[in-house]
C-alpha cells in the first residue's frame, strides 16, 4: 500500500508535466490527438489524487506519503515529495481546477491548439509540485515552473490589456521568486550545519534557534501570489484580460498556491507562530476580505468583480490560516479550497458567457436566465458558495473561520461583514445577469454552452455541494475541538446540536 | 395512535417528499400535462401536511411527550458539520402550519399559473419551499438549522422572480434576499457564540429573527413584496417570515428568557412594529400591499407576546394569523392577477367564490370559536395589569379596528363589478382561500377541545373578554369602512383617504416609516459602494498602482535612461562620471 500511495504521490506532478511534453511533440495540425490528450492526462491525475484520497487514512499533523530520493547530497538537497493533510487537499484542488480549465476552455486561434494544452498540464505539474514538494530548492523550482506557462496563457486574452496584465503577472511573480531564493538562502544559512533545504528539518532548527531574517524575505513573495492587500492589484487586471483557462487557472489554483505555501512554508518554519506577523497577517486578511467584498459593489465588469469575490474569499482564507496558530490549519486550508473551487466555477461560468456574449459588461450580459435557465441555474452554487450559504464549501470554510476566530468579536463581526458584503455583491451580479431584459437574438447566436462545459459545470457544482454537506471527502481527518492550539477554544466552542435541540 | 407514532417518527420524509417531487415536477414539466403536473405537486404538498397532522395528533393525546426520531447523516461529515433531524412538538407545529400554506399555496398556483410557460418551474419552488420548511422544523444541529434558514430564504426569494424584471417580483426577490442574508450571518454567529457569550448569542439569534420578521428598521422589503405573485407572497410573509422567525425565537426562549433587557427591546420592537403596521396600512391604495403591512403588525404582536413572558401566546397569534392573512393574500391574488400584479389590472375577472371566501376569512380573524379569536384572548389575558397593559389592549383593539377598515376597503374592490367583462375565476379561486380559514375555525376549535380551561387557554376571563372586545373593534372598523367607502375607488384618491391621513406627514410615515426602512436598506449599500470605489480608485489604482508602482518604475526608467545617456561612447561623459564618483568616495572617506 506504501509502495502504491508513493508510486501515485509522484503521479501528481509527473502525470501532466509528461502529458505537456508528448502533446508539445505532436504535429501542430493533430488538433484532435492534442485535445484528447490533454483530457486524458489531465483527467488521468485527478483519477491518481482520488485513488491516494481513498488510500490515504486520517493521520497526525505529520506526512501521511512522503518519498526521499538524494539529489545533491553535498548541498543538503534532495527530492522530497510528501503530502499532508492541507497538501492532500490542495492538490485535489488543483488537479480538479486543472481537469476543468482543460475540458471547459479552448482556444478561439486555432493555430494555439497545442500550446495551450501543453501550458495548461505545465501550469498544472508546477502547481502539483508545489504541493508535494518538502524540500526548498524542489518547492522554488516548482514555483517557478508555473510562472513561465501562466505568462503564455494569460497572453492570449479576448482584450488588448492580455499582454500587459500577463507581463505585469510575470514581473511581480519574478519580484517575489528572487525575494524568496534569497530568503532560502539566508534561512538555511541561520539553520546552521549540516546544510540542509529539507523543509521538516528546519522547521525543527528554526524553532529552536529563533527566526531569521529571511523571513521577511519569504513573507511578500507568498503575499504577492495570494494578491492580498496592498499587494493585490495584479489580480484583478489580470482577471479582466486573460482567457476563460487563465482565469479559471488563477482563481482556483495561483491564488489557494500562495496561501498553501505561506501556511506550510512560512508558519512551519516560524513554528506556527507567524513570528511575530501573526496579528498583522490576521488583520491584512481582514481588509483584503473587506476591501474585496466592497470593491466587487462598484465593477461593472463581470470578470473583474469576480476577481474581486475571490480576492475577498482570499482574505478570509489568510484570517484563518494566521490566526489558528493551530500545526493543522483547517478553517484556512478549508477556505482556500473552497476559495478555488467557487472561483473555477464562476470564472467558468463567466469565461462561457463573455465568449458568447462577446462582452464583459454585466449590462450587456442579462436575461441568460430565460435563454439558458439550467447553465445558469447551476452556475448558482458558484454564487451560494462564495456568498457562504449553508450546503456549499464556501460556507463550510467560512464557518471553520468564523469559528476559530469566535473568541474575537470583533474580528468576527469584521468578518460576517466581509463574508456579507460578498455576498451581496455576487448575488445581485448574478441576478442582473439573470433577470433584465432579455436580448434572444444575441444569445441564440452560436453553439453554446457546448455539452463538455454544460458537464464540467454540473460536476463542480456537485462537488461543490457535496464538500458542503460532507467536507470529510476532500480531508479524511476527523477534527476534534480540542486540537485546537488554544485549549480554550476548544471548550468554548459550541457543540453542535447541544443547545438548540431542545424542543419541548 | 401507532400509525401515527411511526408516521412522526419518519419525520425526514417531510422535506424528502417535496423535495422529490420538486426536482420531478422541474425536471418533467415540459413533458406533462397540466393535470400530470397539478397531481404530482399536489401529492409533494399533501403528504407533508398528512404526515405532520399525523405526528401533531400523536403529541397531543399520544402516550409520549419527548422528541421523536433522532437521525443524524454521520457520512463523511465533520462534528461541527454533522446534519441532525428530530422532531419536536414545536417543529410539528411549525411544519403542520408550514405545509397547510404550502399547500394551499400549490392549489392556487395551480389555477393562476396555469397559462405560464413556466408553470412547472413556479410549482417546483412552491414545493421547495415546503421542503426547506421541513428541514428547519427538524433541525437538531447548528447546521442542519442554518440549512433550513438560508434555504427556505433562497426558495421565497426565486419564487417571488428572483430573476425576473424589475416590474416583476425581481426587486422584492432580491431585497428580501439581501435582507435575509443580514438575518443567516447574525443567526450563524449567535450559534457560533452560544456556548461562550450568552448575552450575545441571545442578541444576534433575536436580531436574526427581527430581521427575518422584517420589523422595524429591517422592513425595508415588505412595500416590494406585494409585486411578488400572491402565492409566493402568502409563503414569503407567512411561512419564510412569521413562522420561521417565530419558531428561532422559540427555539432559544430559555436563554432569551435570561436575558433581561431583552423583554423591553422586543417589546418596544413590537409595539412599534404594530403601530407603524395600522399606520403604513391605512396609507395604502393596493389591496396586496396593505395585506402586506398586516403581516408586519402581527409579527409586533408576536414579540410583544415574547416581551410579556407568554410564548404560547405568539405562537398561538402565528397560528391563526398566518393561516388568514395568508389566505387574504390568496384571495386577493386572484382578481389583483394571475401571476403579478399589474398596473393595467386585473387579467381574471372576480368571482363570488373569492368573495365568500374572503368572508370567512374575515370572520377567521377574530369571531369565535377561531384560533385568531383564541390568540387575542391569550395574548390580552397574558398581558400585566397596569396602565401599560391597558395600554397595550387598546392597541390590540384598535388594530383590530383598522383591520376591519382596511379589510372593507379591499372588499369594495372584490365586490365591485369588473369593467372589462373577463371570465370569472373558477372555485379554485375560492378553494385555497376559503379552506385556509375553515382550517383557521377548526384549528380554534382543537385548541378549545384539547385545552378547555379558560385559565390555560385566555389567561382567565379577562382575556376572553378582550377577545370579544377585539372582534367587536373588528366589526365596527368593518362598518365604518362600509359607511364610507364606495365600492371601486380602492386604487385612486378619496376623501376617506383624507380622513386616515395628514397627507404631507402620512405620506413620509407610511411610504418606508419616516424613510428609515429605505434608508436602513439602501445607506449601507451607499456607504459600502463609496467604500469600494475608494478602495478600488483611490487604494488600488492612485495610492499602490500611480503612485507606489508607477513611481518605482520611472525612477529604474530614469536611470536606465541615464546609463543610456552616459553609455552613449563619448569620453567627456564617461570622465565626468568618474570624477563625480571619485569626489564622492573622497567625501565618504574624509566623513
Amino acid at each position: 500500500m506504501s509502495l502504491i500511495s508513493e508510486i501515485l504521490l509522484l503521479a501528481l506532478p509527473l502525470t501532466p508535466a509528461t502529458g505537456a511534453i508528448i502533446a508539445g511533440l505532436c504535429p501542430r495540425r493533430a488538433i484532435k490527438t492534442v485535445r484528447f490528450l490533454g483530457w486524458g492526462f489531465s483527467i488521468a491525475t485527478l483519477i491518481a489524487w482520488i485513488i491516494l484520497r481513498v488510500i490515504l487514512s486520517a493521520a497526525d499533523n505529520g506526512l501521511m506519503v512522503s518519498l526521499f530520493l538524494p539529489w545533491v547530497p553535498s548541498l543538503g538537497i534532495g527530492l522530497h515529495f510528501g503530502l499532508d493533510q492541507m497538501g492532500l487537499m490542495l492538490s485535489g484542488l488543483i488537479a480538479s481546477v486543472g481537469t476543468v480549465a482543460m475540458i471547459a476552455t479552448w482556444p478561439a486561434q486555432p493555430d494555439t491548439n497545442r500550446s495551450h494544452v501543453v501550458f495548461l498540464l505545465l501550469a498544472e505539474a508546477g502547481m502539483l509540485g508545489v504541493v508535494t514538494a518538502w524540500d526548498l530548492i524542489l518547492f522554488i523550482v516548482f514555483w517557478e515552473v508555473t510562472l513561465v506557462p501562466f505568462f503564455f496563457l494569460m497572453g492570449r486574452g479576448p482584450t488588448r490589456g492580455g499582454v500587459s496584465s500577463a507581463t505585469r503577472f510575470f514581473i511581480t511573480s519574478v519580484t517575489s521568486s528572487v525575494l524568496m531564493w534569497v530568503g532560502v538562502l539566508m534561512v538555511v544559512k541561520a539553520a546552521g550545519l549540516p546544510r540542509t533545504f529539507d523543509l521538516l528539518e528546519l522547521g525543527e532548527r528554526l524553532g529552536i534557534s529563533g527566526v531569521p531574517a529571511g523571513m521577511w524575505l519569504l513573507l511578500p513573495a507568498f503575499l504577492i501570489r495570494m494578491a492580498v492587500v496592498p499587494l493585490h492589484t495584479w489580480f484583478p487586471v489580470a482577471a479582466a484580460n486573460v482567457p476563460a483557462a487563465a482565469g479559471i487557472m488563477l482563481a482556483g489554483g495561483v491564488l489557494p498556491l500562495g496561501g498553501y505555501g505561506l501556511a506550510q512554508v512560512f508558519e512551519r518554519l516560524c513554528s506556527h507562530t507567524g513570528c511575530g506577523l501573526n496579528a498583522w497577517l490576521t488583520w491584512i486578511g481582514v481588509v483584503t476580505a473587506l476591501g474585496g467584498g466592497v470593491a466587487s459593489m462598484v465593477q461593472r465588469d463581470i470578470k473583474r468583480l469576480l476577481a474581486y469575490v475571490c480576492l475577498a474569499q482570499i482574505g478570509l482564507a489568510l484570517v484563518g490560516i494566521s490566526f489558528s496558530g493551530r500545526d493543522w490549519l483547517e478553517g484556512g486550508s478549508m477556505m482556500l479550497v473552497a476559495a478555488g473551487l467557487g472561483g473555477a466555477c464562476l470564472f467558468l461560468f463567466a469565461g462561457v458567457i463573455c465568449e458568447a456574449r462577446g462582452s464583459q459588461r454585466i449590462s450587456e450580459i442579462s436575461g441568460l436566465w430565460r435563454s439558458h435557465p439550467f447553465f445558469a441555474g447551476m452556475a448558482f452554487t458558484g454564487v451560494a458558495s462564495a456568498a457562504a450559504i449553508p450546503g456549499t464549501c464556501g460556507f463550510v470554510g467560512s464557518v471553520m473561520v468564523l469559528r476559530e476566530i469566535s473568541v474575537e468579536p470583533l474580528l468576527s463581526s469584521f468578518l460576517a461583514g466581509a463574508i456579507l458584503v460578498v455576498g451581496a455583491s455576487v448575488v445581485w451580479a448574478y441576478r442582473r445577469i439573470l433577470g433584465g431584459s432579455h436580448l434572444a437574438a444575441v444569445w441564440a447566436k452560436g453553439r453554446w454552452p457546448r455539452r463538455r462545459q454544460v458537464t464540467i459545470l454540473a460536476l463542480l457544482t456537485l462537488v461543490i455541494v457535496l464538500t458542503g454537506f460532507f467536507p470529510g471527502l476532500i480531508s479524511p481527518r476527523s477534527f476534534k475541538l480540542s486540537d485546537s492550539a488554544n485549549p480554550d477554544a476548544g471548550s468554548q466552542a459550541p457543540r453542535a446540536g447541544a443547545s438548540i435541540s431542545g424542543g419541548e | 395512535m401507532d400509525v401515527c407514532g411511526n408516521l412522526a417518527r419518519a419525520h425526514l420524509l417531510l422535506w424528502i417528499v417535496p423535495a422529490v417531487c420538486a426536482i420531478f415536477t422541474s425536471a418533467l414539466g415540459r413533458r406533462l400535462s397540466h393535470r400530470a403536473l397539478s397531481g404530482l405537486s399536489l401529492v409533494g404538498a399533501i403528504l407533508p401536511v398528512a404526515q405532520s397532522a399525523a405526528a401533531a395528533v400523536f403529541f397531543l393525546w399520544g402516550p409520549q411527550a419527548g422528541n421523536l426520531g433522532r437521525v443524524e447523516i454521520g457520512f463523511m461529515t465533520r462534528d461541527p458539520f454533522s446534519l441532525v433531524f428530530e422532531l419536536t412538538p414545536l417543529g410539528t407545529w411549525a411544519m403542520l402550519l408550514c405545509s397547510i400554506l404550502v399547500l394551499a399555496a400549490q392549489i392556487h398556483a395551480i389555477g393562476s399559473v396555469a397559462r405560464l410557460v413556466g408553470r412547472h418551474r413556479y410549482q417546483a419552488l412552491v414545493l421547495t419551499v415546503g421542503a426547506a420548511g421541513g428541514v428547519l422544523f427538524t433541525a437538531a444541529s447548528m447546521v442542519t438549522l442554518l440549512f433550513g434558514w438560508e434555504s427556505l430564504a433562497l426558495a421565497s426569494a426565486f419564487l417571488a422572480g428572483f430573476w425576473e424584471s424589475e416590474q416583476g417580483g425581481g426587486r422584492t426577490g432580491m431585497r428580501w434576499l439581501l435582507f435575509q442574508r443580514v438575518s443567516g450571518l447574525l443567526l450563524l454567529l449567535g450559534l457560533l457564540a452560544l456556548q461562550t457569550y450568552s448575552t450575545l448569542a441571545a442578541t444576534f439569534v433575536a436580531a436574526a429573527a427581527l430581521v427575518r420578521l422584517g420589523q422595524l428598521p429591517f422592513h425595508g422589503w415588505i412595500p416590494d413584496s406585494s409585486r411578488a405573485p400572491s402565492s409566493a407572497m402568502a409563503l414569503l410573509h407567512g411561512a419564510a417570515s412569521l413562522l420561521a422567525g417565530i419558531f428561532v425565537l422559540d427555539r432559544i426562549w430559555p436563554l432569551f428568557s435570561q436575558v433581561e433587557s431583552m423583554a423591553l427591546v422586543t417589546g418596544i420592537v413590537g409595539a412599534s412594529g404594530v403601530v407603524f403596521g395600522i399606520l403604513a396600512g391605512l396609507q395604502q391604495h393596493r389591496p396586496q400591499k396593505m395585506l402586506g403591512w398586516l403581516f408586519l403588525l402581527t409579527g409586533g404582536f408576536c414579540l410583544m407576546g415574547y416581551s410579556v413572558g407568554d410564548p404560547v401566546a405568539a405562537r398561538l397569534l402565528v397560528s391563526g394569523n398566518m393561516l388568514v392573512l395568508g389566505g387574504l393574500v390568496l384571495a386577493v391574488g386572484t382578481f389583483a392577477g394571475p401571476l403579478f400584479e399589474t398596473e393595467s389590472g386585473p387579467s381574471v375577472a372576480k368571482s363570488p367564490h373569492t368573495r365568500k371566501a374572503y368572508l370567512i376569512l374575515v370572520a377567521a380573524l377574530a369571531l369565535p370559536p377561531s384560533l385568531t379569536f383564541v390568540a387575542l384572548g391569550r395574548f390580552c389575558g397574558s398581558v400585566p395589569s397596569g396602565t401599560i397593559g391597558l395600554l397595550i389592549r387598546v392597541l390590540v383593539c384598535l388594530a383590530m379596528l383598522t383591520c376591519g377598515w382596511i379589510l372593507r376597503r379591499v372588499y369594495s374592490e372584490l365586490a365591485s363589478k369588473d369593467p372589462d367583462g373577463k371570465k370569472p375565476a373558477g372555485r379554485w379561486a375560492g378553494a385555497a382561500p376559503g379552506g385556509l380559514g375553515v382550517t383557521a375555525f377548526v384549528f380554534g376549535l382543537a385548541a378549545f377541545f384539547s385545552h378547555h380551561e379558560s385559565e390555560y387557554l385566555y389567561g382567565g376571563s379577562v382575556g376572553f373578554y378582550w377577545a370579544l372586545g377585539s372582534a367587536a373593534a373588528l366589526l365596527a372598523g368593518w362598518l365604518l369602512g362600509t359607511a364610507v367607502a364606495v365600492p371601486g375607488r380602492v386604487g385612486k384618491r378619496h376623501w376617506t383617504d383624507r380622513l386616515t391621513n395628514s397627507q404631507l406627514i402620512m405620506d413620509k410615515i407610511a411610504g418606508t416609516g419616516l424613510g428609515v426602512g429605505e434608508m436602513v436598506a439602501r445607506l449601507p449599500v451607499i456607504i459600502l459602494r463609496a467604500l469600494g470605489v475608494v478602495f478600488w480608485r483611490g487604494i488600488g489604482d492612485f495610492i499602490i498602482d500611480t503612485l507606489i508602482m508607477g513611481t518605482t518604475v520611472r525612477t529604474i526608467e530614469g536611470i536606465g535612461t541615464a546609463m543610456r545617456y552616459i553609455q552613449n561612447g563619448r569620453v567627456q561623459r564617461y570622465m565626468f562620471v568618474l570624477v563625480l564618483a571619485t569626489l564622492l568616495l573622497v567625501l565618504a572617506m574624509l566623513r
